[in-house]
């Protein structure tokens, strides 16, 4: 009985292998090795090829562990090689999970620095991965306080991150940690809720047909254990995974072991042992293996029982040799641990001292200026944690609207590409024809004589030709320049500014830069400006930039609503008034231009939106403005519109 | 043979003249523009009868490619009206989109004049 319970215990334990190396959270599961490898293939951005690295690995796991080590291994070091910071935690992950088989003290080793990144990153998703990963390693141990707090830490992240399908492993590996200490009841409902949301979203099931199963069996429900089983089994095949495959037939071993049908037994035995050795997940084949011996000693066939009991002691000494080494060092954790909790409660019970002695106050002057000197320090103390705290949220900020920024970038890269390409395609084409008008002239001396019309007209058509790759040249120019800005780094000085003069020198600047394209328009200017308006700490190149673009845009708007209906009374005008509020300061920019439709309103800040003509416009001013405004300051850029009736920007921003 | 060539890029007009100067020159193929979807159909509704194949990007803004192939397939039903889609995403999407709408052909952009007129030539003949 001792033995068959210690065997399910093990059989149990191998569950919390299922969910280590989790895909990212796109769905990516389905991309095959090769395809996956086929992409590696290409040129790919650095940080992108890190991620790959990462699903390859992911990939592999479930069939080969140490390919799987290998992929994490390269994808670590090309992540640290360039510096991403989100990639190196990826990976490291990754290579814990891999690592966990062979070495599980360097696995948390490894988890635990992917943890630091993920939070120093503020990456909550890897967080909870980590938070998971961790959670296996101490229900290895059998741990299950520390494992089973783990575990929920990373659900309750999920949760508030609504990513569901993490949230599906969570709840399967809850329900196979309290199936490990035979809370059947509690193992039921974590694994029929895995279940439920695993199949709404469409996502594997194989673990959780295996946890199912496990509890069935547990509770007698011989019959109805081996259907999930099998759906285990079968569902695994397909997506070929063979640690699952290996649980679901060391399962069904179990049960028919049960049952006393050994020769079943022993057929799903050896799948299993055989699933678990060609994945290299050796608890796998120590489950298998330990099965096998107490099937074949039941038969009477010591020999064969002898072959699977040294596979097994082979087995038992890798992992358990290493888990004792662990378990002490998980010790050592806990004594340390436990030191701080009692200095903590320590420091409460000397809290509440120092106020009974208050209380009693009579104690003598020498206690109360001890008393008060300590006082003293402590509050040193909780100055010096609240600076602390201070400059590390300060960090995060910093870091995280750096991560925002390349966030963006990333957006754009693609946006950019494309846009470089039709410019770049004319200086291509124009250039190649002008080969051709070249060729014509000089091409064929012997040729019949000059023909003075037709040079005259190769002649112009190469004039045209240059001009035009000049005019493409600096299509591409201005494209990239737009990039550049979106990408500067180090922010702009900020100094007080005076809003007012800033608005006015904006105005002047936009309407004179108009006015040099088309000296024919005129438009009636009105500033109404708060004469009581506080200096504002700015940066005044970069809002002065975000002003004389909101300002083009209502001298565009107000021209082309001329252009278009040019109703005899419309008389365009541009208003422009500060003011200041009450958290700060209000600029507003109205026109009675055009306007725009719902459509066009909402669209107006994506980046490469643009209503204008090919080659004016670069659709990057209002979605930079709207960065500069909101990242850059902290500040909002709002817009109101109506068709026919104008528009109206508003930059508020904090004083 | 008349070719409606519709691209919001305006400077599409001069490199076609000069792409297919000789072709122009000797009178065997004249080009006509249009800048947007809806100047295409303009143009086809005044000179239907001309043209005989339409070249047409589908990223346009306003009426998009894939919209221009639908209205002029549904309005210019007879004679059967060729028309070549261009699109700068080779994406297979586009593709499907443009055949199940009846084009008769798919290039992606940069476009290789030298495909361009080995097709009319086909398409001619």
């Amino acid at each position: 009985m001792r033995f068959r319970l210690s065997l399910l215990v093990l059989l149990l334990l191998s569950g919390f292998l299922s969910a280590g190396a989790v895909p990212l959270p796109k769905a990516t599961q389905s991309r095959s090795v090769d395809s996956l490898r086929r992409v590696l293939d290409r040129p790919l951005p650095d940080t992108l090829r890190v991620i790959v690295l990462c699903q390859l690995s992911d990939q592999l796991w479930t069939q080969r562990t140490d390919s799987a080590a290998v992929y994490a291994l390269k994808a670590l070091a090309l992540a640290r090689r360039v510096g991403y910071r989100h990639g190196e935690g990826e990976a490291l992950n990754r290579l814990g999970a891999a690592l966990r088989e062979s070495n599980l003290a360097r696995s948390l080793e490894v988890f635990q620095q992917s943890l630091r990144i993920a939070r120093a990153t503020q990456d909550r998703a890897l967080e909870a991965q980590n938070l998971r990963s961790i959670g296996i390693i101490y229900v290895y141990l059998r741990d299950k306080r520390q494992g089973l707090s783990y575990y929920f830490r990373a659900l309750k992240i999920d949760e508030e991150l609504r990513a569901e399908r993490r949230i599906v492993l969570e709840l399967s590996n809850i329900g196979l940690a309290y199936d490990l200490f035979d809370q059947l009841d509690s193992a039921r409902i974590f694994q029929e809720r895995a279940y439920a949301l695993a199949r709404r979203l469409r996502t594997p099931t194989n673990y959780i047909l295996y946890g199912l199963g496990n509890v069935a069996r547990k509770e007698g429900k011989l019959d109805e254990a081996a259907v999930f089983y099998r759906k285990s089994i079968a569902e695994s095949k397909k997506v070929g995974h063979l640690r699952s495959l290996n649980f679901s037939y060391v399962g069904l071993a179990t049960l028919y072991q049960q049952l006393g049908r050994l020769d079943s037994s022993i057929y799903y035995g050896r799948l299993g042992c055989q699933a678990g050795q060609t994945n290299g997940f050796l608890r796998g084949v120590l489950n298998a293996s330990t099965l096998l011996t107490k099937d074949f000693k039941m038969r009477d066939q010591s020999d064969s029982a002898l072959r699977y009991q040294s596979l097994m002691l082979v087995m038992k000494d890798t992992l358990f040799g290493q888990e004792k080494v662990m378990r002490l060092q998980s010790l050592n954790y806990l004594e340390q641990q436990r030191a701080q909790q009692a200095a903590a409660s320590q420091a409460a019970l000397k809290t509440r001292y120092r106020t009974y002695a208050l209380v009693a106050g009579l104690v003598g002057l020498l206690l109360l200026a001890l008393l008060l000197g300590r006082h003293a320090r402590q509050q040193q103390r909780a100055k010096e944690a609240l600076e602390e705290s201070l400059a590390e949220l300060k960090t995060t900020q910093e870091q995280l609207v750096q991560r925002e920024k390349m966030a963006f970038l990333g957006e754009l890269t693609a946006g950019i590409a494309h846009e470089l390409q039709n410019p770049l395609n004319f200086v291509k084409n124009f250039a190649e024809v002008s080969t051709d008008l070249v060729d014509e002239i000089t091409g064929d001396p012997t040729g019949p004589a000059r023909n003075p019309d037709l040079e005259q007209e190769i002649l112009a058509g190469l004039k045209q030709n240059l001009q035009k790759i000049s005019q493409h040249g600096q299509r591409a120019t201005s494209i990239i320049k737009g990039m550049l800005e979106h990408s500067r780094t180090g922010a702009s000085p900020r100094q007080a500014t005076n809003l007012n003069t800033l608005v006015e020198d904006s105005l002047r600047l936009a309407y004179q830069g108009l006015r040099t394209k088309d000296k024919a328009f005129t438009a009636q200017l009105t500033t109404v400006l708060a004469p009581d308006l506080p200096l504002v700490s700015v940066a005044p190149m970069d809002l002065g930039r975000v002003l004389i673009n909101l300002l083009t845009n209502a001298f565009h708007a107000v021209r082309q609503r001329q252009h278009e209906e040019s109703p005899a009374d419309y008389q365009p005008e541009v208003t422009v008034s500060t003011r200041a509020v009450a958290n700060g300061v209000e600029i507003s920019i109205r026109d009675n231009g055009t306007g725009m439709p719902e459509q066009v309103k909402a669209r107006i800040f994506q980046p490469f939106f643009t209503t204008k003509a090919v080659g004016e416009g670069t659709g990057l001013g209002l979605s930079l403005s709207h960065d500069v405004v909101t990242t850059g300051h902290g500040g909002r850029l709002l817009v109101e519109s109506e068709v026919n009736v104008g528009t109206e920007f508003i930059v508020a921003l904090p004083a | 043979m008349q070719i409606l060539v519709v691209d919001d890029e305006t400077d599409v007009r001069d490199l076609f003249q000069q792409r297919f100067r000789r072709e122009i020159r000797s009178g065997e193929m004249s080009f006509s523009f249009a800048f947007s979807g809806e100047e295409a159909m303009t143009y086809l509704r005044d000179h239907h009868s001309e043209v005989l194949i339409i070249l047409s990007d589908i990223n346009m803004p306003g009426m998009s490619g894939l919209e221009l192939l639908g209205h002029v397939k549904k309005e210019f039903e007879m004679p059967p009206t060729t028309m070549v889609m261009i699109t700068a995403y080779g994406d297979d999407e586009s593709y499907r989109q443009a055949m199940a709408l009846g084009a008769n052909d798919f290039l992606t952009k940069p476009v290789d004049f030298a495909v361009l007129k080995e097709k009319l030539a086909q398409l001619i003949s």
